[in-house]
């Protein structure tokens, strides 16, 4: 299997402490547990948010409105901790108590959509008078017996549930579709509202409840204490920078003994081999295809891509996870049979396109004679639908999955698609280029969104002329005709302006 | 000839007063001794273990003679035929045929009856070319069962159009509001004259291949070799915007013509144009900016059927805007063999090439493989495979003819760590770019003194290591594990 590249990034080096619940009578247990639920029952709040999406065929304008609702828990600062798919795209959020009529205007302080949380302030600062801040445990025993806490399928009322710890692995968070951190899964019922609740073990938050299996029966799945402890460090300095990635693709084939012996590692040692190195990433130079990873950090890399680590047995990217962007890691690889190391600066490495889904991300455009430039995203991507990965246009599909492979070029930095085409006299025969990847206007390449104002400034022989990927046929249009219309165009379609 | 012509002068002599009358035209009699039902059993090559045939499939068709022992059909039922079955009426035994001529871009057939098996010589027919719009028709088919069935339809226009089983696109009549759902090689008359046959249907529809084209292949099948008729050999896309006319400075008052939008590396025009030339007119006849022209007999027509109706090696002149000037420009009819093209379109009939070497399956990129994804297969084919088809597959050069694919792995102890693998498309082998499936048993002789084999893929893909000494151990594990008879097998 190829090793999928993580969106995400190492913590700070968080020693934490597994907690060891010591197992008590049930009677006791049942006590104790009563508790610290009246203890907290106003400290796990309820959220309600009014969302909605960004539009990124046409940028300018928004999508309609949804509502949701999940939870919350109040921890340390007076801050209140949720999931980010609670408030994603929020414009109005308010928070309540059970028990209490009273709502409470609230925003987001910061959100980490690659880790699914975020801190929400309520304006009113004696929402939290009576509230009782919860503590961050460690990382629960598998088989062993945690609590739910939140506000499901729309009841008022704190809901609790109990449930095991069944496993503890790397996995997807589903919010972005993209990153994957460690993961635990419980067979506690979480259902829509019970998201961005606190799951506890002994008093303490093992967890925030974040996603279930659909096709499955009663697995739910917690963010760990290690997730989350890298959300509050990162925002300590009052700016959220996200989990760093290694910069590389890796392939888990060293079972294989031959594979191995041609690629000079010793017979004794376990590893991953690169595949791929992203560009402009900050692998870049230090690593390169063909090379064996064998330990990152502190930790050695088994052939299935595995690192021990405080008893748990994860993916080697939970190694760069505890680091945060702009530390250091250090990692050893094979190279023409002999060992290497290098330390590698922790960043976001995103390569030109990325998998994941984007929130909170106002969509920026460029409008030339009717002609919308946006940046191709996924979020551009999903307007195809429910089955738009195997709906959208070809070229588009095959950058999805390849875009760092196949484009060559350290300076291109985004891919900019041509979204949508505001019918006008002067651009009425070029409905054919629509949602094509433009590669040069009037001979100057496109890296960004931010090359075209200049690009189209200037023109060949009175002609704009477009490019595209995958198209032998250019774009051509009268320039002075475009710009005359330019005006023109923006009012009868209501634009705010050519571009934001 | 002198049959069928003896046939239709007694037909139209005895249905004069009929016609005159206005009475419909049944040729239910005369056809008896031309139509036939036709039995193909059809063996293929399952592409996902291309060591292995399908089970056997049979299905029914229907054709009408055009000889003695002769038969037209459609081609599409022959791709895989293994053993054609004739029945002809109020003949019980089934008559042994073989193909003769087949052509899969006009979807025709020729085959052959052992006129030994024959009682009597069957009744030829000859296919008129004749076109009148709005007028009903009358279909003719020898049923399964034996009976002489009958159906109607309205001859609603003419259009040049992708067969159901090609890549060329040809002339067809379309007709609407038909009786019966045929499609599958029935005759279609016009009054007493036989115009077509069928060759689709949709809920409305019927396709026809026409008398014109019916009659070019079957006096090209009667030739010592069928040369085959044209294939465009390039793409073009729609001339409306003034401001690209201007652009390749053509005159404000010339208003015709097509842009070529991408020149193939096969077919008929391949090696005489290029791109962002203008084609004004093909042998005279004026395209407009869709790449249609005004046939006289059938209106607006797409400029294909000014090729395809053409015999390969004739020449055509293509009358183009290049560089701000107009040439005319001698064109040679060519045609695109579906086996030459980078990505082939179809393979009927043909066994797939592959080799399994330590358990790793390679061979030919194909359109047939791709369709193993099902219903909407170029949506979920892995886009780096159906980028070759999408934009490559007519242009095959010296340097790369085939597109050779990791299929899968067939796991044993040698290729731990590979089995995951699949869908990868063979970039070396030992060292030797791969530009075709031949290339892969000659890369295989390279570096002899290496204790590996070394396959390395497209894109960021690893590469795969297999380890000389024990390939024949392994070659023999997979064959027995798998039931593979043969572990490879080229043309």
């Amino acid at each position: 299997m190829m090793h999928q590249r993580s969106m995400g990034l190492p913590c700070a080096a968080m020693a934490f402490i597994l907690l060891v619940a010591t197992p008590l009578p049930a009677a006791v247990q049942e006590s104790v547990f009563e508790d610290i639920i009246k203890t907290y029952e106003k400290s796990v709040v309820m959220i309600m948010a009014v969302r909605q999406e960004f539009d990124y065929v046409t940028p300018w304008k928004k999508r309609p409105m949804s509502g949701g609702v999940g939870t919350g828990f109040v921890i340390d600062g007076r801050r209140i901790l949720t999931n980010a798919h609670n408030v994603a795209n929020a414009r109005y959020i308010e928070v309540s108590k059970q028990y209490e009529a009273t709502r409470y205007p609230a925003a987001v302080e910061f959100v980490g959509h690659d880790c699914d949380l975020a801190i929400v302030r309520v304006y009113d600062e004696s929402f939290f008078d009576d509230t009782t801040p919860l503590s961050l445990g460690g990382i629960p025993r598998v088989n062993s017996t945690v609590q739910t806490c939140g506000f499901p399928m729309g009841g008022r009322q704190l809901s609790i549930t109990k449930g095991v710890v069944s496993r503890i692995e790397t996995g997807i968070y589903s919010h972005t579709q993209a990153d994957s951190h460690v993961i635990i899964q419980t067979d506690a019922a979480i259902n829509p509202g019970n998201s961005g609740g606190p799951v506890l073990q002994d008093g303490k938050v093992v967890g925030v409840a974040f996603q279930g299996l659909q096709q499955a029966d009663n697995i739910g799945y917690l963010i760990p204490t290690t997730v989350i402890r890298h959300f509050l460090t990162d925002i300590e300095d009052g700016t959220y920078d996200g989990f760093g990635s290694l910069g590389a693709d890796t392939f888990e084939g060293l079972h294989n003994p031959a594979y191995k012996k041609y690629l000079q590692v010793p017979p004794a040692v376990e590893g991953v081999v690169v595949t791929e190195v992203v560009r402009n990433s900050t692998a870049e130079g230090i690593l390169k295809k063909g090379d064996v990873l064998t330990k990152i950090g502190d930790y050695t890399i088994d052939n299935d891509g595995l690192i021990h680590i405080d008893g748990l047995r994860l993916d080697f990217s939970e190694a760069i996870d505890r680091k945060q962007i702009g530390e250091t890691i250090d990692i050893t690889f094979y190279r023409d049979g002999r060992p290497q190391t290098a330390t590698l600066n922790v960043a976001l490495n995103y390569p030109v396109l990325t998998w994941g889904r984007l929130y909170d991300n106002e969509p920026k455009y460029h409008i030339f004679a009717g002609l919308t430039f946006v940046t191709l995203s996924r979020n551009f991507l999903e307007n195809w639908g429910r089955n738009w990965l195997s709906e959208i246009p070809f070229t588009l599909r095959y950058l999805f999955f390849h875009a760092n492979e196949l484009i060559d070029d350290a300076e291109r930095k985004q891919l900019v698609v041509l979204s949508e085409i505001l019918p006008d006299d002067v651009n009425v025969y070029l409905a054919g280029f629509k949602n094509q990847v433009v590669e040069t206007v009037n001979g100057v390449k496109i890296n960004t969104l931010k090359d075209l104002p200049a690009a189209f400034e200037k023109d060949q022989d009175g002609y704009c002329i477009v490019k595209f990927m995958n198209n032998d046929s250019p774009m051509i249009i009268d320039a002075a005709a475009a710009r005359s219309r330019q005006a023109d165009i923006l009012n009868k379609y209501q634009v705010p302006a050519a571009f934001n | 000839m002198f049959l069928t012509k003896s046939i239709i002068s007694i037909v139209i002599a005895v249905l004069t007063p009929l016609l005159l009358a206005g009475e419909p035209v049944d040729l239910t009699e005369p056809m008896r001794q031309s139509l036939v039902y036709i039995e193909v059993s059809g063996v293929g090559w399952e592409q996902i273990q291309p060591w292995r045939q399908t089970a056997v499939s049979t299905v029914g068709t229907y054709g009408c003679a055009v000889g003695p022992n002769e038969v037209l059909t459609l081609a599409r039922p022959m791709a895989n035929a293994v053993s054609l079955q004739v029945r002809r009426y109020a003949q019980n035994e089934y008559i042994p045929a073989k193909i003769r001529v087949i052509d899969y871009e006009y979807n025709l057939c020729l085959i052959e009856l052992d006129a030994a098996a024959l009682q009597t010589p069957l009744e030829p027919i000859e296919f008129v070319d004749k076109y009148i719009k709005n007028r009903d028709l009358r279909a003719y088919w020898l049923s399964s069962g034996g009976h002489l069935t009958t159906g109607r339809a309205t001859l609603d226009r003419a259009d040049v159009m992708y067969s159901n089983i090609s890549f060329v696109k040809s002339l067809q009549y379309v007709l609407s509001n038909p009786s019966r759902a045929t499609g599958n090689g029935e005759v279609y008359c016009l009054e007493a004259e036989p115009i077509g046959m069928a060759c689709w249907n949709s809920e409305t529809e019927v396709g026809l291949i026409p008398a014109e084209s019916i009659n070019r292949f079957l006096q090209q099948a009667h030739q010592p070799a069928y040369k085959g008729f044209g294939a465009v050999g390039f793409e073009t896309s729609d001339l409306l915007d003034p401001a690209v006319r201007k652009w390749l400075k053509m005159p404000a008052d010339l208003r015709h013509g097509v842009y070529v939008s991408t020149v193939y590396t096969m077919g008929t025009g391949s090696s005489e144009l290029k791109r962002d030339d203008v084609i004004l007119a093909i042998n005279g006849q004026t395209l407009n900016p869709y790449g249609r022209y005004l046939d006289l007999r059938y209106d607006r027509l797409g400029m294909e059927h000014l090729i395809s109706r053409e015999p390969v090696g004739n020449t055509i002149i293509f009358d183009i805007w290049r560089n701000g000037k107009q040439e005319s420009v001698e064109v040679v009819v060519r045609d695109i063999k579906a086996d030459k093209m980078l990505v082939p379109y179809y393979t009927y009939g043909k066994r797939p090439e592959y080799l399994v070497l330590g358990g790793f399956v390679l061979q030919k990129l194909t359109r047939d493989y791709m369709t193993m994804w099902g219903d909407g297969w170029q949506g979920k084919t892995p886009p780096h495979l159906f980028q070759y088809y999408r934009g490559e597959a007519f242009k095959p050069t010296p340097e790369r003819k085939d597109i050779v694919l990791l299929s899968y792995v067939l796991p044993t102890e040698m290729n731990l760590g590979y089995q995951q693998l699949g869908r990868l498309v063979v970039k070396s082998i030992n060292g030797k770019e791969i530009g075709s499936f031949r290339q892969v048993f000659e890369a295989l002789e390279a570096a002899p003194e290496s204790p590996f084999h070394v396959i390395e893929f497209e894109l960021s893909s690893p590469a795969v290591i297999i380890p000389k000494d024990q390939l024949p151990q392994t070659d023999r594990q997979i064959m027995q594990n798998y039931g593979i008879r043969e572990l490879s097998y080229r043309k």
